[in-house]
């Protein structure tokens, strides 16, 4: 009985392994428009509805939670209130919630105001499902006028750049991503480098000659010279510096200015023009 | 055929809270993969084939998600599927313990073939930064999954008469 059915497991997976390596070998070496690009694209769209709804009621129970605990509280001190109080709980979760997202939509106005390029706002409805690689995925796609390589900014500084597009979603590689590169400046000295992503959601700022006065505190923006962000985005502040006697560069990290744990909205800039051949050199 | 609609279910689930829910409950920067909780555990119950083809479609749910490697997590997953079947739900009838350990296990394994197939492929790997940061770590948030996972998924399946109860 048993040998015919381990046969079987066998041969299923070789042909998974198999499927696995062609599905590899051919994402590898087809190109953006290729089918499975296109695929993945489809995919996005199709699960879209899904993770934008799970991710509002996580997001509401998220920043709800608390105020339940607080209110749970007074719910034993109070019995005969008990209804009273579990119907206040929701408003009161709602109008908290709604609070703060007022805020945060204000900031974001008066950011987006404040930016000298044309920016559409979209909401972060997923995150990578694997901790190899650092993106979130947008509820706003190509049907909103959002394009691949556009910069994607917070108040706090630079967010990432869009990857993929779907029509109503959209896949960000985050600056943290370690195979992310952007192109740098430390705002004090003026010096350039290029910031890339590490393991563990750190940044490196990589080229900056060992001779430089880089000192922790120091703050980095963009340079523009990399073709896909504009200058003078905030990327972080320098927290550590390292320098050997034989080593050409300096050791330098990064702390971002955003908090990706908590990105809820960000800002898309749509009028900034790529310059390519540059833009190679920023991002994958 | 019942395996299709139920596991496929499942994986769905899982991609889905994975991309929305897991990335919120991050511990000194570790994220569980719950995909891969998921069809290890389901791996246990059903044996190797529905672990390998659970680990296929869902590595490569994850990996629809993704902006490169598209077919590493499948490749991964199928692997970690088949040997997670090997053990079968016999070992692990009397106690939660051995599938926390299993999975622990198994977490490794599956960073250990992504690892390697991202070096065959070229990318630069920082070995002890990668095996703090990510791997050692998540494997024991993974494990630590097991603990509520690996039992809903016996008492799913304990309709079907095919998992003895824990006592």
């Amino acid at each position: 009985m048993y040998p015919p059915r381990n046969r079987l497991n066998q041969i299923i997976l070789v042909v998974l392994i198999l499927l696995s390596i062609v599905v590899i070998t051919l994402h590898y070496k087809e190109g953006e428009e290729g089918f499975l690009h296109r695929t993945q694209g489809f995919a996005t769209n199709l699960i879209f509805p899904l993770q934008s709804g799970v991710s509002r009621v996580v997001n509401s129970f998220r920043h709800g939670w608390g105020y339940i605990f607080e209110l749970g509280r007074l719910r034993e001190e109070n019995q005969q209130l008990k209804g009273e109080v579990a119907e206040l709980r929701g408003e009161l979760i709602s109008l908290r919630e709604m609070e703060r997202e007022n805020r945060r939509l204000r900031k974001l106005v008066g950011f987006k105001e404040k930016l000298e390029y044309r920016t559409i706002p979209a909401h972060v409805i997923g995150k990578s499902p694997t901790e190899w690689q650092a993106t979130i995925i947008l509820d706003g796609g190509s049907a909103d006028g959002i394009a691949k390589d556009m910069p994607v900014v917070i108040e706090e500084g630079l967010v990432g750049r869009v990857i993929e597009v779907a029509s109503h979603a959209a896949q960000v590689q985050l600056v943290t991503d370690r195979k992310s590169g952007v192109a740098a400046q430390i705002l004090r000295t003026g010096e350039t480098g290029v910031i890339e992503g590490q393991i563990g959601g750190e940044l490196g700022l990589q080229f900056i000659s060992k001779d430089s006065s880089v000192r922790k505190g120091d703050i980095i923006i963009t340079s523009g010279l990399g073709g896909v962000f504009p200058k003078g985005i905030p990327i972080g502040r320098v927290v550590e510096v390292k320098g050997r006697a034989h080593d050409l560069y300096k050791g330098i990290k990064v702390k971002s200015a955003v908090d990706f744990s908590k990105l809820e909205e960000v800002l898309i800039i749509t009028d900034f023009p790529l310059t390519p051949p540059f833009a190679s050199s920023e991002g994958r | 055929m019942r395996f299709p609609i139920f596991g496929f279910s499942i994986l769905l689930i899982s991609f889905i809270l994975q991309t929305t829910l897991v990335p919120h409950l991050k511990i000194f920067g570790a994220q569980p993969d719950l995909i891969l909780v998921v069809v290890a555990a389901y791996a246990f119950i059903h044996g190797s084939a529905g672990g390998s083809i659970g680990g296929f479609f869902g590595g490569l749910l994850q990996d629809m998600v993704l902006i490169r490697n598209m077919g590493f997590n499948a490749l991964c997953k199928t692997i970690v599927g088949y040997l997670a079947g090997l053990v079968e739900r016999t070992v692990f009838a009397e106690s939660i313990l051995l599938p926390v350990v299993a999975i622990f296990l198994a977490s490794l394994l599956h960073e250990a073939i992504y690892l390697s197939f991202s070096v065959f492929l070229g990318e630069v790997v920082l070995l002890d930064l990668s095996l703090w940061r990510i791997v050692i770590p998540s494997a024991i948030y993974n494990a630590i999954l097991t603990l509520l996972v690996y039992p809903l998924l016996c008492k799913i399946n304990i309709y079907e008469e095919r998992v003895p109860r824990f006592k």
